[in-house]
Parts: C-alpha cells; sequence; structure tokens
C-alpha cells in the first residue's frame, strides 16, 4: 500500500454509493436465487433455456453470472417454470400476530393461589374448566 | 529475494468469502490497485462495476461459480475472470478457491477483435502469471506449507513468494 495516503481501492470504494452497491447485491442475490431453484429442480442451463423457449445458452449464462437487469417479463416467466416467486407482489402488510401470557390468581376457599403463567389455548381451556368447577364447589359450599 | 505476498482485502471481505490480493513489494501496490489505476480512466464505470461485485462477493453471496467466466487458465487450477457488464469487456483474473476464498489479480481490457486472451501481450501476462501462481500455491498446500483456515475463509502458512519462483 502507498504509506500515508488511501489505496486506489479506498477511493473507489468511496464513490460507490450505498444506491449502487444495493443494486449489485439485489442482481447478484437475485441470479443466486435462480440457480438455487434450478438446482432444486435438478436442472441445468440448458433445461432452463429449453423450459423458456430460447435458444441462445450464453443468454442463460449471463442471467446467472449476476450482472443481467431483468425485466419483469424475464422474471415472470422464470417463477413460472422454476416455480419460485422471484416478484413479490403481495398487497399490505402482514399484521404480527400477537401472544398474551395470563396469569390468573385464584381463590381456593381457604387462600389465593398464583398458578404459573398460561399461554397455550389448551392449557388455557383445561385451567378455565378446572377454576369454574373450583367457584361452582366454592359456592356450593 | 521477497517479492510477492498475498494479503487479505478486508475492505472487500466479509463473513462470506475472503477476498485475497497480490502485494508487489517493488511497486508497494496490490495487483488489484495496480488494475484499478490502469483501468480507472478508460473504464470508469466498468471498474466500479467490478469493485462493487467483489464487495458483494464478499458480503452477502460467497464466491459462486456462476459469476465467474471459468476455464481461463489450465484445467484444475481455479483460475478465472470475474463477469463484467454485459457490454463490458474489462478481464480481472482471480484464483478461486471454492465459495469463500478468492486471490484478485490483474487483468485488462479484452479487445472484441480478439478472441482468445493470447492475442493480448497484457491480458496474457497477467493471466500466466496467476496460472503459475496457482501451480505454486498448489505446490505449497501439497507441501503442507500453507493451509485453510477451519472456517475456509483464510490462507494460514508462507505467503511469500520469491521473483525465482514467480
Amino acid at each position: 500500500m502507498k504509506p500515508n495516503n488511501k489505496s486506489s481501492l479506498e477511493k473507489i470504494l468511496e464513490e460507490i454509493t450505498p444506491e449502487q452497491q444495493a443494486r449489485t447485491d439485489a442482481k447478484m442475490l437475485l441470479a443466486a436465487r435462480i440457480a438455487d431453484a434450478m438446482e432444486a429442480k435438478g436442472w441445468n442451463n440448458k433445461m432452463l433455456m429449453e423450459a423458456l423457449g430460447k435458444k441462445n445458452p450464453s443468454e442463460i449464462t449471463r442471467w446467472l453470472s449476476g450482472t443481467h437487469n431483468f425485466t419483469v417479463d424475464t422474471l415472470t416467466d422464470l417463477s413460472r417454470v422454476l416455480e419460485r416467486d422471484f416478484i413479490n407482489l403481495s398487497v399490505g402488510k402482514e399484521q404480527p400476530v400477537q401472544q398474551f401470557n395470563i396469569s390468573v390468581l385464584t381463590y381456593s376457599g381457604t387462600s389465593w393461589c398464583s398458578p404459573s403463567a398460561v399461554n397455550e389455548t389448551d392449557e388455557l381451556s383445561t385451567y378455565h374448566e378446572t377454576m369454574e368447577q373450583n367457584l361452582f364447589n366454592t359456592s356450593e359450599k | 529475494m521477497i517479492k510477492y505476498k498475498l494479503v487479505k482485502i478486508n475492505y472487500l471481505s466479509g463473513q462470506k468469502c475472503s477476498i485475497y490480493s497480490i502485494l508487489d513489494y517493488n511497486k508497494s501496490q496490490t495487483f488489484l490497485d495496480l488494475f484499478i489505476d490502469e483501468n480507472i480512466n478508460s473504464f470508469k464505470s466498468e471498474t466500479i462495476e467490478l469493485i462493487s461485485r467483489l464487495k458483494t462477493i464478499g458480503h452477502k453471496t460467497g464466491a459462486r461459480l456462476q459469476y465467474f467466466k471459468v476455464h481461463e487458465g489450465k484445467p484444475g487450477d481455479g483460475v478465472c475472470a470475474l463477469f463484467d457488464d454485459e457490454e463490458s469487456n474489462l478481464r480481472l483474473y482471480c484464483i478461486r478457491y471454492g465459495t469463500q476464498l478468492i486471490i484478485a489479480g490483474g487483468g485488462g481490457h479484452k479487445p472484441k477483435t480478439i478472441s482468445a486472451l493470447q492475442e493480448d501481450k497484457k491480458l496474457k501476462g497477467e493471466n500466466y502469471f496467476l496460472r503459475e501462481l496457482s501451480a505454486l500455491i498448489t505446490e505449497r498446500i501439497k507441501e503442507k506449507e500453507i493451509k485453510f483456515s477451519d472456517d475456509d475463509l483464510d490462507f494460514i502458512g508462507n505467503l511469500e513468494f520469491s521473483k525465482e519462483e514467480l
């Protein structure tokens, strides 16, 4: 390295904007996903080419090189033949499922007790049934 | 006399792949820096694209075979070229060791008028240097002078090479 100076690599890295890097990342990650989908189906480049009705094998090589800027049409075709969603068109955000931990203090007739937290539906139903029975028995007395 | 040393490029290396280059002691620069200096004026966007791709390989994807133009060296020596932009013909020669380790060497612009790299003196020089380096590294691996780290992300051992060897 040149002492006390930025290397040529450092200078060029400073020129790469986050947007440029993100575009490169996206192209290469998408190419990797396509290759993984091909592998899952046991397909080589020629088989993908034939499934898409293409005639030029170098086109597939280019797609997988991570340099290609795919069109929506091509991604739609790839999604169809490889049975993977390369274009996520889901509408709206999914709502996260909320989880509650419920603790109930009960009175057995002679003392209060604090059962451990209950968060499973089945456990909760059984727990309610038991508590109702206890309460019924208490009121009977 | 020691002339070259394999050095890890921390700016590009990540958890997916380590990017090494060759430090030329006489020029006090790595082959990758020299490649940038040689091409940044005539092929600026292409050079930036190649460096950006190396960063993605290091941090996001690893050195998957699909990203490289293979059969650029002798059979099995791992010498390849990083695919550049579709419209570009800038060659950056590398030696690839699986998906987790590559050595970035030099390269240059391949004119559309030639088909074989041997037709261009500069490309041939850069490519054949990596072929010789790859053979030397393979020899040192056999002799256990060079090993891979447990996570396969690093070379360990004697990474210096003399002028007589290369």
